[in-house]
């Protein structure tokens, strides 16, 4: 999105939009540096973790309000959005911002990408286009990038399990950020834990929402795997890829390992895990002798 | 991920073939000892000291309010209570009956700290986790 874009769409919204009284330099953990704040928008929670010292609590706003204005432009649940007039036809597409416009374009590519298993124009009962399968990972990015450009170089933004990470938590340190995929048979437990400095994580299964993704060639609920998680550079992306592989079943997580600079971590119904070789995942309190790192 | 090879450099059917078999995913058995609890590592930042009962924030989440309180002697914890926990509808009551006394069983086996973050959580854990923290932190303050 271009800044002729960002000021059009009017990217800040009004400040009373955003509720600050979780803005804190910290109250929940005094000795840490940096910023966090938790944020309920767009049908779930966003967590930031900035841990460089110094990066202004605007810049924070500024990506927290972001996510409400993302929210406000693209949610299929707000009837005022500029995704359901579209969806209602009050608005043609050619009509549309360049925001939107940009967005279908993106599940356009998307959809091609994935060979139709990531069809996030899939048209809901109601009529409505449902962008959200992307609008979600890539807002996630955009409040990033805010915090990027605002200086901070080590943080994580966590959006409902969907993650961005870039650096260090212990800045200086070059220890990765520790990322737990949760199990999904055992949500009291961890399946594995990655190490992610540079990157996103996304996460696709049949958690506490049912069986969500479905395989857009049968129409049926996707089998096989029952999560299935994708690193990789951009969180869009990674995203989506997720969201596909999961939706092939027991073949995603090959077809994951044949993207550049993607990697793949897979549980399958019957309990398995699955993982690509590249993965390097760790496993902090496993015993000696059961490495969960493939060699 | 700073430990991908790059492979953006391979061009043509030969290498790909190769990258792709390379990259063969190999299936390994889900095994108890590979699984760990779900804390993050905020938890781990009580004081060795702190005895007590603390309240943790109330998280809200889509399905109603969760609330933990965690009970510590000397710094380890002794006892995990959810003081309030979803219970609006059939889907939170399976929440609450099952996911909330898993969770606390897990906190009082695990006292880890061990993640940062976590993929694939749902709201009820998050929640959990958080207002777990918000309560050690006033323990570890």
């Amino acid at each position: 999105m271009t800044d002729e874009e960002r000021s059009a769409a009017g990217a800040f919204g009004p400040a009373d939009a955003v509720d600050r009284t979780d803005t804190h330099p910290d109250p929940d953990r005094p000795g840490l540096p940096g910023l966090r704040r938790i944020e309920p928008v767009m049908g779930t929670v966003v967590s930031f973790d900035i841990r460089d010292r110094g990066v202004a609590p605007q810049a924070l706003d500024r990506a927290v309000e972001r996510l409400h204005d993302i929210d406000r432009r693209f949610s299929p649940y707000r009837p005022d959005s500029e995704v359901c007039r579209l969806g209602r036809a009050e608005l043609a597409l050619d009509d549309a911002s360049l925001g939107l416009r940009w967005i279908m374009g993106l599940c356009d590519e998307l959809a091609r990408l994935t060979g139709g298993y990531f069809d996030a124009r899939r048209f809901r009962p109601d009529g409505m286009p449902d962008p959200t399968g992307v609008v979600k990972g890539w807002a996630v990015e955009e409040a990033a990038f805010i915090l990027v450009d605002a200086g901070a170089a080590n943080f994580l933004v966590n959006g409902g399990g969907d993650i961005v990470a870039r650096g260090s938590p212990e800045p200086g340190s070059g220890r990765p950020w520790r990322v737990g995929i949760r199990h999904p048979l055992r949500g009291e437990l961890l399946a594995t834990v990655l190490e992610v400095g540079d990157g996103a994580v996304a996460t696709s299964g049949t958690y506490e929402r049912g069986e969500h993704v479905v395989d857009p060639h049968s129409g049926r609920p996707s089998t096989g795997l029952i999560s299935l998680t994708v690193t990789g550079p951009s969180l869009t992306y990674a995203d989506a890829y997720a969201t596909a592989a999961f939706a092939m079943g027991r073949d995603g997580p090959a077809w994951i390992a044949g993207l550049d600079g993607s990697e793949a971590f897979a549980v399958t119904a019957d309990g398995l895990t699955l993982a690509t070789r590249g993965l390097a995942p760790l496993t902090g309190s496993a015993p000696a002798g059961r490495p969960a790192a493939r060699p | 991920m700073p430990r991908r090879p790059v492979f953006a450099v391979l061009i043509g059917g030969a290498a790909l073939i190769l990258v792709i078999h390379f990259k063969t995913p190999e299936p390994v058995p889900a095994s108890p000892a590979e699984l760990q609890p779900v804390i993050s590592s905020a938890a781990g930042a009580t004081s060795a000291t702190a005895s007590g009962s603390y309240t943790g924030s109330v998280v809200s989440t889509p399905y109603g309010p969760v609330q933990v309180q965690v009970t510590l002697d000397s710094g380890r914890i002794t006892a995990v209570e959810a003081v309030q926990v979803p219970s609006s509808d059939p889907h939170s009551w399976q929440i609450s009956q099952y996911a909330v006394p898993q969770l606390i069983e897990k906190t009082l086996q695990a006292q880890a700290a061990q993640v940062d973050a976590v993929s694939g959580a749902t709201y009820t854990c998050h929640a959990f986790m958080q207002s777990m923290q918000s309560a050690l932190s006033q323990a570890g303050g």
